[in-house]
């Protein structure tokens, strides 16, 4: 998630990213690619609905990740940061991403503002929609999963006002394997997929959407304890009827120890 | 290796939390107001965070020392619980903090003073009991893993010697006993080991010692005077899990002292429904969480046939070693199996 096109084209470029749409938000992504960048306009209340109408797109968690440039009092400019915490400096509310992934660069916290000032705090950055974005994205992926990345673009020698459009992206673009290599380690945490089973027939019996709940479960334990011989033994068919199905395997599992020498974790 | 750490602004400039900081010097510092702001917020997830945990030093606050639950005695008089620690460097996966708790980060709270004052005051109150009054450390955390850090044992096993009342019991896995072995042993302080089968140890303990070490860690302070307890809890179910038991009870018997071992006490798996829901969702794939359990009344555990023959068949293995009256069963039914 990008505030600015600017702040986003070192990556679509990077990536090979093609333009999908530019309403409501410009969204880059291409076919096979598990990217897509989406831009969301400046400010807490674009970049929180931009965040939204994306997380719609995806009902599995993923990673989120905020690049833009930000201020600092007297950090370098070019400088890249991950944020390690953030204030809204409207209500002081505060949000601490967990640091589970492994980022070897410098981390700050950031305070998100209203407006573009030039007036930095002290041992933080400043920026216009972090807070927003951790909060947006933190309902749609666990917290560790959403993570924000900074380039210092303006501090007390330089003021934002010499900033344009190519100058950001020229201060985007020698990040670009850093920020690649973190995204790797993010997607590493994501949480494992769910189980499978290879008895999707006996989902088709007849019941109600609880009892279906109640088999697949059932399935899928038998699929985790390598159980495939003895629910064939059990001569299941999708017109068993349902009760009969799940006191059956309920009773199989009940009685089936776990072998613990033949590697099934 | 943590990589950070998160320290309460009351605390930051004590002693300990510059201690344990020092032993991170890589470690990015940050500043918080109260640890509720890092740890367990409703969009952490427990698993992702297990794989690289941060520490957050705080100072614990209100009650420190709680009653433990009636049923979990081991033949002393009242029995209390306490935590200096929040969460484990080893990764069990039937421990029940996945369940309770969203954060995996190591949450050390370094007032300890206020943790002894409080135990004191509770010794006091049972002063005229014939039975000392028993605190549990290790619930929460294991009481010895993180020695090197926090210094916990060092900290609290002398401070008991003033409680002549009170006897400490320090649960672990661990081998990090040198603190222990420094010190002269001493009559109110019981280490207790909780053992599994190698087997079982190697696909459900992860990160914790071998069984062979921890046996060996149990000799050398039985050696040096401890008095030392053994707890088979939980006791995994599985096929051969006979076999797999006698064959570690054979081995623990027969490089102890029995005579001086204090307890043992022996458990089915087991675990509040809610948590049995949330660290099944974490480790869909695992066999632990699909192999015969059942939920009553709010408990997920063993079927009672199954526990029952997993508690009665591993306390007859015991009884031919150890005195009858020093092993303790943990139901999860109403009838205990011993």
């Amino acid at each position: 998630m990008c505030a600015l096109n600017c702040e986003a084209k070192p990556w679509v470029d990077h990536f090979g990213l093609k333009k999908q749409c530019d309403k409501p938000f410009w969204r880059y992504s291409k076919e096979g690619a598990d990217i897509e960048i989406v831009v969301s306009g400046i400010g807490s209340l674009a970049m929180a609905t931009a965040v939204g109408w994306a997380g719609a797109f995806f009902e599995r968690p993923r990673v989120w990740l905020n690049l833009g440039i930000a201020g600092h009092a007297d950090m370098m400019i070019g400088k890249i940061c991950r944020v390690h915490s953030v204030i809204n400096a409207n209500d002081l509310r505060k949000h601490y991403p967990p640091l589970t992934a492994k980022w070897p660069g410098d981390s700050s916290a950031i305070a998100t503002v209203n407006a573009p000032t030039n007036s930095y705090p002290q041992g933080a950055m400043i920026d216009m929609e972090s807070h927003a974005f951790f909060q947006a994205a933190s309902t749609f992926s666990p917290a560790e999963l959403v993570q924000s990345i900074k380039v210092i673009s303006d501090n007390q020698e330089q003021s934002f006002e010499h900033l344009n459009a190519a100058k950001i992206t020229a201060l985007m673009t020698p990040h670009v394997a850093i920020v690649n290599e973190f995204m790797q380690t993010l997607i590493g945490l994501l949480p494992q997929r769910e189980i499978e089973h290879s008895w999707a027939n006996l989902l088709t019996a007849r019941c109600t959407h609880s009892q279906r709940q109640q088999l697949n479960a059932l399935l899928k334990k038998a699929s985790v304890l390598d159980l495939q011989n003895e629910v064939g033994a059990l001569g299941l068919k999708p017109s068993t009827p349902i009760n009969v199905l799940l006191e059956r395997l309920q009773g199989m599992l009940a009685k089936s120890a776990p072998r613990i020498d033949r590697g099934n974790v | 290796m943590v990589d950070s750490i998160y320290i309460e602004s009351a605390v930051a400039s004590q002693a300990r939390t510059q201690d344990i900081a020092r032993r991170y010097p890589k470690a990015t510092l940050i500043e918080i107001e109260r640890y509720g702001e890092v740890f367990n917020s409703h969009s952490q997830n427990f698993r992702i965070q297990k794989q690289n945990p941060s520490l957050i030093l705080a100072a614990k606050q209100n009650k420190k020392v709680m009653p433990t639950p009636a049923q979990y005695e081991t033949g002393g008089g009242a029995h209390y619980y306490f935590s200096h620690m929040l969460n484990c460097v080893y990764d069990c996966r039937y421990c029940f903090l996945q369940g309770m708790l969203r954060s995996a980060s190591y949450l050390v709270f370094v007032n300890y003073d206020d943790f002894l004052d409080e135990i004191r005051e509770i010794a006091e109150q049972h002063k005229d009991e014939a039975k000392p009054t028993w605190f549990f450390s290790g619930y929460d955390c294991d009481s010895l893993a993180y020695e090197p850090v926090t210094g916990f044992a060092e900290h609290f096993v002398p401070a008991f010697k003033d409680i002549p009342n009170a006897v400490l019991e320090l649960r672990t896995k661990s081998t990090q006993v040198r603190s222990l072995l420094k010190q002269t042993a001493q009559d109110n302080v019981v280490v207790a080991y909780s053992l599994s089968p190698k087997r079982v140890a190697q696909e459900v303990e992860l990160g914790a010692p071998s069984l062979a070490k921890r046996i060996e860690a149990l000799a050398k302070l039985q050696e040096h005077g401890w008095r030392i307890g053994l707890r088979f809890d939980p006791i995994i179910w599985h096929q051969d899990y006979l076999a797999d038991y006698a064959e570690m009870i054979e081995g623990v018997f027969s490089q102890l002292d029995a005579e001086r071992i204090d307890s043992l006490t022996i458990g089915g798996f087991r675990l509040p429904k809610g948590f049995y829901k949330t660290m099944h969702k974490l480790h869909p794939d695992h066999w632990l969480f699909s192999a015969g359990l059942s939920e009553q009344e709010g408990m997920v555990t063993y079927s009672s046939e199954i526990e029952s023959q997993v508690l009665t068949s591993v306390g007859e293995l015991c009884e031919p070693h150890i005195s009858v009256d020093k092993i303790f069963a943990y139901s999860s039914f109403e009838e205990p199996a011993l």
